[in-house]
């Protein structure tokens, strides 16, 4: 998952010392567009803000599951969790809820057997509007189309997050030099 | 003339050559997109143009008068971002290419004499090809 951490507003806050909910009110307040990770000992509660607004709730322990923002706030004033915000770009916080939300149009192509650059040729040529989603142990990326051209595009390893057109390369590059997952989400929701 | 950032917009019909004047003449940044191209410019300067999955602008002479289009502002990333992917799909390796670094040296016209002269000074001139007149990336 896109969680982009090169933007910290807070890091590793332990909720015995810090009045969290406090500083979830100031989040709020300041109209944060990002994510609030709250981190426990078997799991990791992600909150994703729009605007001051939380628009999903997910837990990860590894597998990534929806959950309610009731259950997070329960274990953000538990003893031992610690908490952190970051923000990020809103397109950014798009093709996180596009990837969980959204109609699958490609699943698990691998660059095994398929040709990256003639994916995106054709999803330009169909005027898609969605997220390619390019996965590997060691990296991932994700760009944002809509109506057939890239609006949006970072790319993560290890420590080293870039956007924008030095993503997109890299994402094209890295697919063709590793084996990477290809999953491609379109802009509709899930029915 | 109509422009608006990041909004579905319908194709209007008009003239290339009037298009382009006005947007350059504006000072534009962004996309003049076509059925089957689109041309980019930044701060009133045409940089990219690509039609019919061919990259160039010796394109825009094979792009009849009077055509569909749209006009879309677009901030300098997402230009960059449009850009490089024209060139990873069409196969054209990122980075830029000998006729861009030659551009940015200012070496505007690289004849065999100018070439001659520069690996003289630097004692390389058994380097140059013995053959051909012209250095540039067409020959």
């Amino acid at each position: 998952m896109l969680l982009l951490r090169n933007k910290p507003l807070v890091q590793n806050l332990k909720s015995n010392y810090v009045r969290i909910e406090e500083l979830i009110l100031e989040m709020k307040e300041k109209g944060l567009t990002g994510f609030i990770e709250v981190e426990l000992k078997n799991s990791k509660d992600i909150l994703l803000y729009n605007s001051g607004k939380v628009v999903k709730v997910l837990r990860i322990d590894p597998d990534v599951h929806i959950t309610d923002k009731n259950s997070v706030v329960f274990d953000l004033v538990k003893v031992g969790a610690v908490f952190s915000v970051y923000e990020m770009k809103e397109n950014f916080v798009k093709m996180i809820l596009f990837s969980i939300e959204n109609e699958l149009l490609y699943k698990n192509l691998t660059t095994e057997f398929i040709d990256i650059r003639k994916l995106m040729k054709k999803l330009q040529k169909d005027k898609f509007s969605g997220v390619i989603h390019v996965c590997h142990r060691d990296c991932e990326g994700g760009i944002l189309m809509e109506s057939g051209l890239p609006s949006e595009s970072v790319y993560m390893e290890k420590d080293m997050i870039e956007e924008g057109a030095e993503a997109l390369e890299n994402i094209v590059r890295e697919s063709e030099r590793k084996i990477t997952n290809v999953d491609v989400f379109t802009d509709k929701k899930k029915r | 003339m109509v422009k608006m950032k990041n909004m579905k917009m319908k194709y209007r019909r008009g003239n290339l050559r009037d298009i382009i004047d006005s947007l350059l003449k504006d000072r534009f940044t962004g996309s003049l997109k076509l059925e089957r191209g689109e041309i980019l410019f930044s701060e009133g300067k045409l940089i990219f143009v690509v039609y019919d999955n061919k990259l160039g602008k010796k394109n825009l002479k094979s792009i009849d008068e009077t055509f569909d289009y749209k006009v879309e502002e677009l901030e300098n990333e997402e230009l960059q971002l449009r850009i490089r992917w024209y060139k990873l799909i069409s196969g054209i390796e990122g980075g830029k290419n000998r006729e861009e670094i030659i551009e940015d040296l200012g070496i505007r016209n690289v004849d065999k004499k100018y070439m001659t002269k520069i690996l003289e000074k630097e004692d390389l001139l058994y380097l140059l090809k013995e053959s051909g007149d012209n250095a540039s990336s067409k020959e």
